[in-house]
């Protein structure tokens, strides 16, 4: 789908290439708006662990000493491990290579699957040490951050193998591409986010 | 703005191959899997070697550079804004500055404004501390 001026039946469209904001996808446009919007709301959550970062530290348990970083780094390297396996996936719908793109769809929302995995163990020992959402400053700010991070994760994941379903009628191939797309663009974004939670969170 | 005429060479809701605006080839993502890859990994032994050795105060720059580095590949690259037109950029980098501005801001005014320490027990009052 592509951004047009409207056109009466008296004006027949011009026989040249699109450009400009004719070339623009609006689909495409609405998810860099979205990825815009949810970037200022990830940088609420995440400011709001850096303003109480100081009463965090200065109370009981210390996130350095019960955050598994070699555990958070493997989950790291599976979203980023995922984003690999998503870009080769469009890269063969756009080849119309459709049942390589399948694939890589799949193993993308497996790995999507194994990092929220990985979460669930992660929260599960917190949980073990006393780190809930009622247990205080840390574990409010650090669960409802990650908690919503794991949202996208599984919103992703669900939204991949829908996307799997729909190439496999036939909906998606090297002249239609567009869904697969937009599902990679936020898929991409989800491991920008992780990108900097672990960073910012686990590692500082 | 209508998003259903179509126009030539671009029916509606598809895209053409030949306008994919020539993305990176796949040898280029598997490079750039890589680089992330050892970033992150420098990354995770920056975190532990640095402290450990006394260099605790180039534990957050370098981590905020690898970071930094890290989210450019994937924003230009992953995501195809380094061939993509402007248009899209645009919200993106706006969100991008504003979240920047947010967390330096509210960090900048946290650290500015008075700490005020209260004791659970009644009758006491709260300290301001200057």
């Amino acid at each position: 789908m592509t951004v047009s001026t409207t056109e009466h039946a008296s004006h027949p469209v011009p026989a040249h290439p699109p450009s400009g904001m004719e070339s623009i996808d609006i689909r495409k446009l609405g998810m860099w708006v979205f990825l815009g919007s949810d970037c200022v709301f990830f940088a609420a959550l995440i400011t709001t662990y850096f303003v109480n970062r100081p009463l965090i530290f200065s109370g009981e348990p210390n996130p350095h000493h019960i955050l598994g970083i070699n555990f958070t780094a493997i989950l790291a390297f599976i979203l980023l491990l995922s984003s690999l396996t998503m870009v080769l996936s469009l890269a063969a719908f756009q080849r119309d290579n459709i049942r390589s793109g399948r694939n890589w769809l799949l193993a993308t929302a497996a790995l999507g699957t194994c990092f929220l995995g990985g979460q669930a163990i992660e929260f599960s020992n917190l949980a073990h040490e006393g780190v809930t959402l009622s247990s205080g400053l840390f574990g409010q700010c650090f669960l409802v951050m990650t908690g919503f991070h794991g949202t996208h994760v599984f919103i992703g994941v669900i939204w991949l193998l829908a996307c799997w379903l729909f190439a496999g009628t036939g909906r998606f191939n090297a002249k239609n591409f567009i869904g697969v797309e937009i599902s990679g663009l936020y898929w991409h974004f989800v491991d920008l986010v992780w990108v900097a939670i672990f960073t910012l969170v686990y590692l500082i | 703005m209508t998003a259903t005429h179509p126009s030539p060479g671009h029916p509606s809701g598809t895209h053409d191959a030949h306008d994919a605006h020539a993305h990176p080839t796949t040898a280029t993502y598997i490079r750039i899997f890589v680089v992330l890859f050892i970033v992150t990994a420098a990354e995770v032994v920056a975190a532990q070697v640095l402290p450990s050795i006394g260099m605790t105060s180039l534990v957050a720059p370098s981590l905020l550079i690898m970071a930094l580095v890290k989210g450019a590949l994937i924003i230009l690259y992953y995501m195809h804004l380094k061939s993509e037109s402007g248009v899209y950029a645009a919200p993106m980098v706006f969100g991008l500055v504003l979240a920047t501005g947010m967390l330096i801001t509210m960090i900048a005014l946290w650290m500015l404004a008075p700490r005020v320490h209260c004791t659970p027990e009644l009758g006491k009052a709260c300290v301001v501390e200057k």
